[in-house]
């Protein structure tokens, strides 16, 4: 009897202390992040070396500065850059009449010049994730057709947008 | 009351969230660079044909009255970013060359500009060839031609070397 109850004893102690061992409890946290879209876009020249015209020839043949302006930009998003010249379409300065389209402009190394106007142009139009740069070279021909002046200036805007 | 506070509490969160997600939509950013020009004024003129042309009357002695006419004798290249006008005169009163007792006077030339009007005698004086100071031309490049009608006449010894130099001057003022 006493050995029944000596057996019996230690079975029950062995599913308690089992009963223990496996009373494993878990807890969850959730982890929260946020990521909000970011973005930079950085032209390293907001002061180009002035196109100074010397002789008629100049004026028609046009001057051109490669890689006049580095953009330099930052995105966890697909994004296109786009130019404009800023104001209404003219120059300040001289008689006030020269059209930003003497300005063209083209990403360096790539494809032709084309005219700036005061609306918002692909400079890129699909800019992968990611963090980069790339130069912008600026060609001027005024002709002929403006005053002679030493005035002329005009504000040129770069414009990333995450897509 | 309560009921309208939790209203506005619920306006405002949703406020909150649409101008947070118009942020992170929207994330446009900006930079500008300034383009500044100096333009020059730009004037030039060039003979760019007939620096030298020659009368040749030996052939026909009939020419010395009638005259020999050269169109186009003279192309003058021009370049200007102001209104311009241009003139023209002769260099000396005379022709170099022949009999210095008896020299032949420039207005012996007569010229006209190629696009039009009348043969006017050449003088040290400057006189038109296209424009004035009053009414200048456009700004532009372009060229202009001038005819030149040569008539000695036969008041001057023959010789073979007479020669004129012709100015031609372009101005803005």
């Amino acid at each position: 009897m006493k050995k029944n109850l000596l057996t019996a004893f230690f079975c029950a102690m062995f599913l308690l202390f089992k009963a223990d061992a496996n009373g494993q409890q878990t807890q969850t946290s959730n982890v929260a992040v946020t990521i909000a879209t970011v973005t930079e876009l950085t032209a390293n020249n907001t002061n180009l070396a002035t196109f100074a015209f010397a002789t008629g020839a100049e004026l028609e043949a046009g001057l051109t500065q490669p890689n006049a302006v580095s953009l330099a930009f930052k995105s966890n998003k697909i994004t296109k850059i786009q130019i404009k010249a800023q104001g209404a379409g003219t120059f300040t300065g001289g008689a006030g009449d020269m059209p930003v389209s003497v300005i063209s402009y083209k990403k360096n190394g790539t494809g032709a010049f084309v005219p700036l106007t005061s609306t918002a142009a692909d400079l890129s139009s699909s800019q992968s994730k990611g963090s980069s740069s790339f130069g912008i070279d600026y060609k001027i021909t005024p002709g002929l057709s403006y005053d002679p002046a030493s005035d002329y200036a005009v504000t040129i805007e770069y414009i990333l947008t995450p897509q | 009351m309560l009921t309208y506070k939790i209203k506005n509490r619920k306006i405002f969160g949703v406020l909150l969230f649409f101008a947070f997600n118009c942020s992170l939509v929207m994330g446009q950013k900006t930079s500008t660079s300034i383009v500044s020009v100096k333009i020059p004024e730009a004037l030039s003129l060039s003979v760019s044909a007939g620096s030298t042309v020659d009368f040749d009357f030996t052939n026909d002695l009939t020419l010395l009255t009638t005259g020999i006419e050269k169109i186009n004798a003279v192309t003058l290249t021009y370049q200007s970013n102001k209104p311009w006008f241009l003139n023209i005169n002769a260099t000396n009163g005379n022709f170099s060359g022949g009999d210095g007792a008896n020299p032949m006077p420039s207005s012996i030339v007569q010229f006209k500009n190629h696009t039009g009007g009348t043969y006017v005698p050449l003088s040290t004086t400057t006189v038109s060839l296209s424009g004035t100071t009053g009414a200048k031309n456009p700004k532009g490049a372009s060229t202009v031609g001038v005819d030149y009608k040569i008539t000695p006449g036969l008041n001057y010894p023959a010789s073979s070397d007479y020669s004129i130099g012709i100015t031609y001057t372009i101005s803005t003022i």
